[in-house]
C-alpha cells in the first residue's frame, strides 16, 4: 500500500509541475501592466506550486528510502537493488544505488533548487521569479513523466521474492553514498543558471543585475560539482584498487564537462557583473554547462557507454531521455538564437587587460571540454557507424586535454595581475619576474634529483607558477599597496592556490608513482624504495553481508617498522564479487598503498600490489581549497546582493495587494 | 542584424550531436564487420614481452598452431567487458596472444593480475605500429590466424558468446 502512496505522490508532483509550467502564461502579462490581477495570480499559484511539488517529492523518496529500509521485497526495485541483510546506512543509500532510485534522487535535489528560488529570502522581482520557475517546471514535468512512464521505483513484483539481490558491492562504500547526492546537487544546481538564462533571454534582462542574482547559484552548484567529482575519485582511488585516480571513463568525464564550463562561467559572470560585457557569451555558457549535465545523464543512463556506473540499460529509456535532452537544450538554444545578439555590450577594453584574459581563460576551457566530450563521444558515434566498440582511453587525453591545459595554467597565473579594461603586457611581465624565475628554479631542483617527463615537468611548473603568483598577488596586495582585500579575492585566491595544489600532485603522482606487485606468504617481504612490506598474520573476516580475509602487513622503512596495513578482500555471496580494499598510510610526501589482487583467493598466498603514489594528500587538500574558495565566493555574492537595493520594484506589487 | 551565424551555431551543433546520438541509439547492434585482411597473410611482427622486456616475440615462433591474437588494453572498458569470455577460451586451451595497445606495462600487469591472465604471451605495442599494421581502428578487435599464418577471421569489438560458439569455437575445431 505504501509503495502505492509514493507513486500517487509522484504524479501529484508532476500535476504540480505543470501548474508551475504555466508560469510562462504570465510573460504575456510581463510587459504590459504588472499589477493586473492575471499578473498577482500567477506571483501566488506558481510559488505555490513549486512548494507542493517538492513536498510531494520530498514525500515520494522518503517513501523509496523506508521501502529500502525494511526491504519491501514486493517492490522490484527493492528486490534488484537491496537485501536485508545489508548494513542499514547501505540499505538507505541502496535507495539511490541504482537507475530509478537515483533519477528520483535527481529530480527531489532539482525541486530542492526550485523551492529555494520560490521563496520569498531570495530577492528577484516577481516577474522574473515566475518565469524561471517555470521554466524548472517545465524541465521537471519532462523528467517526471519520464520516471512514471519507464523507470517507475514503485513498480510492484509478484510473486515477491525470497531475497533481495543487494546492492553492487562496488558500490557499498560509505563515499560512494555520498557521491551522487553531491553530484547530483552540483549537476541541478546549473539548472538555476539555464532558467535564468530563460528568463533573461524572454524578458531581455541580462545585465549587470542578473549576473548578480545568478553569481551564489553557480558558485554552490560549482562548490557541490568540486566536491563531488572530489569524492568520487577518491572512491575510486582507494575502492577499485588500481592505485589511480583518475580514469577518464565516461561518467567521469561526464561530470568534468559542466566543471569546465561552469568554471568559465563563473569568470565570464564577473566580467558581466563588473564591466557590463560578455551577455550573450556568458547566456551561453549558462546554457551549455546545464545542457552538459544533462547530456551526462542521458549517457549514463542510456547505457550508450559502458562503464562502472552504468546500471540496467534499456534502448527506449534512451530514446527517451534524447527527446527530453531535445526540447529542453534544443528549445534554449532555440531562443538564443532568436534572442542572442540582441544585447547590447556596454564594454570597452584593450587587447591587453583582464577582460582578454578572462576571454582566453574561457576559450581555452571550452576547448579543453570540447577535447573531452569529443574523447567521450567518438566511441559512441563509431559504434553507431562503423559497429566498432572502441576505447579513447589516457593516450588520447594526454595528446589532447593536457597541451590546452598547460597554458591555461600560465594564463591563470597572469591574469589577476592585469588591470580591467588596459593594461600593460611589459609591465604584467616585469611583476611577475621573479615569480616566474622562482617557479623554473624550484621545478628545475626538484626534477634534477627525481627525473620525470617533460609533460610532467611542464604541468609541475604551471601548479607551481599559480601558487606562488595568488601568494605574490596577496603579498603585493597587502604590503605594497595597503589595499584591503575584498573577500571576492580572497575567494580568487583560495580557488587558485587549490587548482595549484592539485594540478602539482597531478603532476607529481604522474611523474614519480611506483609500484610492484609479489606473491607472498606469511613470514614474505617485498621492498619498494626505502619501504618494505612484511606479511604477518591472516585473520577471516565476516561481515553483515560478505566473508572475506585480512591481511596484516608490516610496513618498515629501512628498519624500523612505521606502521601496520590492513588490506581486505571481500567476497559478497549473493553477487558472487570481488572486492578488494586499499590499505593506505598516508603522509604529506607520499601515499603508501596495498591492495590484494583477486587471483589466489583462499591460497595460503596472496599476490599483493603495493604502490607509492606522491603527494596524493595534497591532491585532495587541493579540491577542498578549490571548494572552500568557492563557498567564500558565495558568501561574497550573498552579501553583495544584501547590500544592494533592487532596482526592479518588485516591492511595489506587494504592496498593491 | 549581423554574425546571426555565431547564435544559431549552437543549436547547430547540438542538432547534429543528438541526431548522432540517437542514431546511436538505434543502431546499438553491430552491422558490419570488417573483412579486409581476411584471408591475408597475418602481418608479421616482432615485440617485446609484457613479463620479460629483453625477449622479443614474432608471430613465427607460433608457426603450426592455429592461433587467437586479442588486441587490448587496461585502459579499454569494452576489453574489461570481454575479459571473462577470453578466460573462458583460454580454460579449454585455446592459445591466445594479447597484444596490449599503447599500454603502460605495469597497468597491463595489473590488469591481468587482477582481473586474470588468458594469454599464452602477452606483448606490448607501444608505439601502436603493429595494431596498426592489423588495419585495428579500434580495440578491443580479435584475430584468428590459422597454421601457416593467414588470418581467417577478425571480429572488431568485444566478444561475446554467439561469436564464440558459433564462430570461433567451429574455426578452431577445423583448424586443429
Amino acid at each position: 500500500m505504501i509503495a502505492e502512496l509514493g507513486q500517487f505522490f509522484l504524479i501529484m508532483s508532476l500535476a504540480m509541475a505543470i501548474v508551475q509550467a504555466g508560469g510562462f502564461l504570465r510573460i504575456a502579462q510581463a510587459n504590459k501592466e504588472e499589477n493586473n490581477l492575471w499578473s498577482l495570480a500567477f506571483n501566488h499559484m506558481v510559488p505555490w506550486a513549486v512548494r507542493l511539488h517538492f513536498l510531494f517529492l520530498g514525500l515520494s523518496f522518503g517513501i523509496l528510502i523506508y521501502l529500502h529500509i525494511i526491504t519491501d521485497l514486493s517492490v522490484l526495485n527493492v528486490a534488484d537493488n537491496s537485501s536485508a541483510e545489508q548494513p542499514l546506512f547501505f540499505r538507505i543509500s541502496g535507495a539511490w544505488g541504482n537507475h530509478e532510485g537515483s533519477l528520483l534522487l535527481w529530480i527531489f535535489l532539482f525541486s530542492l533548487f526550485s523551492f529555494t528560488i520560490s521563496l520569498k529570502i531570495v530577492r528577484l522581482p516577481e516577474y522574473f521569479r515566475i518565469t524561471t520557475l517555470a521554466c524548472q517546471g517545465l524541465i521537471a514535468a519532462f523528467f517526471l513523466i519520464f520516471i512514471i512512464l519507464s523507470s517507475n521505483p514503485f513498480e510492484r513484483l509478484s510473486p515477491p521474492p525470497f531475497q533481495g539481490a543487494a546492492l553492487n558491492p562496488l558500490l557499498q562504500d560509505p563515499a560512494l553514498a555520498l557521491h551522487p547526492p553531491t553530484l547530483y546537487m552540483g549537476y541541478v544546481g546549473f539548472s538555476i543558471a539555464f532558467s535564468f538564462a530563460i528568463a533573461g533571454m524572454l524578458h531581455q534582462k541580462i545585465d549587470r543585475e542578473w549576473a548578480n542574482w545568478l553569481r551564489p547559484w553557480v558558485l554552490i552548484s560549482w562548490v557541490f560539482l568540486t566536491v563531488g567529482i572530489g569524492a568520487g575519485s577518491h572512491w575510486a582511488y582507494y575502492e577499485l584498487g588500481w592505485g589511480g585516480w583518475w580514469f577518464w571513463d565516461a561518467v567521469e568525464n561526464a561530470s568534468l564537462l559542466p566543471w569546465l564550463t561552469g568554471t568559465a562561467l563563473i569568470h565570464s559572470l564577473r566580467v558581466l557583473a563588473k564591466r557590463d560585457g560578455f551577455k550573450n557569451w556568458t547566456v551561453l555558457l549558462a546554457i551549455t554547462s546545464f545542457s552538459l549535465c544533462l547530456l551526462g545523464t542521458f549517457l549514463v543512463r542510456s547505457g550508450l557507454v559502458i562503464s562502472v556506473h552504468s546500471f540496467a540499460t534499456d534502448p527506449w529509456r534512451g530514446i527517451f531521455i534524447l527527446v527530453i535532452l531535445g526540447l529542453t537544450i534544443g528549445g534554449a538554444f532555440t531562443i538564443f538564437a532568436k534572442y542572442g545578439g540582441g544585447f547590447f555590450n556596454n564594454i570597452y577594453f584593450n587587447s591587453v587587460s583582464r577582460e582578454t584574459g578572462i576571454l582566453f581563460n574561457n576559450l581555452l576551457l571550452l576547448t579543453a571540454m570540447g577535447t573531452v566530450l569529443i574523447g567521450t563521444l567518438y566511441p559512441v558515434i563509431l559504434e553507431a557507424i562503423g559497429a566498432r566498440t572502441v576505447a579513447v582511453g589516457p593516450p588520447y587525453y594526454d595528446q589532447t586535454f593536457v597541451p590546452i591545459f598547460i597554458p591555461l595554467l600560465i594564463l591563470m597565473a597572469f591574469i589577476p595581475f592585469i588591470p580591467w579594461r588596459a593594461g600593460h603586457w611589459l609591465k604584467t611581465i616585469k611583476n611577475l619576474m621573479p615569480v616566474c624565475a622562482i617557479s623554473l628554479i624550484i621545478s628545475f631542483i626538484i626534477f634534477w634529483l627525481k627525473p620525470g617527463s617533460i609533460i610532467s615537468i611542464l604541468t609541475f611548473t604551471g601548479g607551481i607558477l599559480i601558487v606562488l603568483s595568488a601568494l605574490w598577488w596577496l603579498g603585493m596586495r597587502l604590503i605594497k599597496d595597503f589595499v584591503s582585500i575584498t573577500l571576492n579575492e580572497y575567494a580568487m585566491i583560495l580557488a587558485h592556490i587549490g587548482l595549484g595544489i592539485t594540478v602539482i600532485s597531478m603532476a607529481g603522482h604522474a611523474a614519480w608513482k611506483s609500484e610492484i606487485v609479489e606473491t607472498l606468504s606469511i613470514g614474505d617481504q617485498l621492498s619498494l624504495g626505502n619501504y618494505r612490506l612484511v606479511v604477518e598474520e591472516e585473520k577471516d573476516i565476516k561481515g553483515p553481508n560478505f566473508t572475506g580475509e585480512k591481511i596484516t602487513l608490516g610496513l618498515f622503512q629501512g628498519t624500523q617498522k612505521i606502521a601496520n596495513l590492513y588490506p581486505e578482500k571481500r567476497y559478497f555471496p549473493s553477487q558472487q564479487m570481488f572486492t578488494a580494499e586499499a590499505a593506505i598510510f598516508a603522509t604529506l610526501r607520499y601515499d603508501l598503498y596495498a591492495a590484494i589482487a583477486q587471483e589466489n583467493f583462499n591460497h595460503p598466498s596472496w599476490k599483493i600490489w603495493f604502490y607509492i603514489n606522491p603527494l596524493m594528500t595534497w591532491l585532495w587538500l587541493g579540491v577542498v581549497l578549490m571548494a572552500i574558495g568557492g563557498l567564500v565566493g558565495l558568501i561574497a555574492s550573498i552579501k553583495h546582493l544584501r547590500h544592494t537595493p533592487s532596482a526592479t520594484p518588485s516591492v511595489i506589487e506587494t504592496k498593491a495587494l | 542584424m549581423k554574425n546571426r551565424l555565431f547564435f544559431v551555431l549552437p543549436l547547430l551543433i547540438f542538432s547534429i550531436l543528438a541526431l548522432y546520438l540517437g542514431y546511436a541509439l538505434l543502431q546499438q547492434q553491430p552491422i558490419k564487420q570488417p573483412q579486409e585482411m581476411v584471408g591475408a597473410k597475418a602481418p608479421n611482427f616482432s615485440l617485446p614481452s609484457l613479463y620479460d622486456q629483453d625477449k622479443l616475440v614474432k608471430l613465427q615462433d607460433f608457426a603450426g598452431q592455429p592461433l587467437v591474437v586479442n588486441f587490448f588494453a587496461s585502459w579499454c572498458a569494452p576489453c574489461r567487458q570481454e575479459h571473462p569470455l577470453l578466460m573462458a577460451l583460454h580454460r579449454r586451451n585455446i592459445p591466445i596472444i594479447g597484444i596490449a595497445y599503447r599500454d603502460k606495462p605495469e597497468n597491463t600487469r595489473q590488469f591481468l593480475e587482477s582481473l586474470g591472465n588468458p594469454y599464452i604471451e602477452t606483448l606490448q605495442d607501444n608505439n601502436g605500429r603493429t595494431t596498426i599494421s592489423f588495419g585495428i581502428s579500434g580495440i578491443p578487435e580479435t584475430f584468428f590466424i590459422d597454421g601457416n599464418g593467414q588470418i581467417i577471421f577478425r571480429y572488431a569489438g568485444p566478444l561475446n558468446d554467439a561469436i564464440i560458439r558459433d564462430k570461433i569455437i567451429p574455426l578452431l575445431n577445423e583448424n586443429r
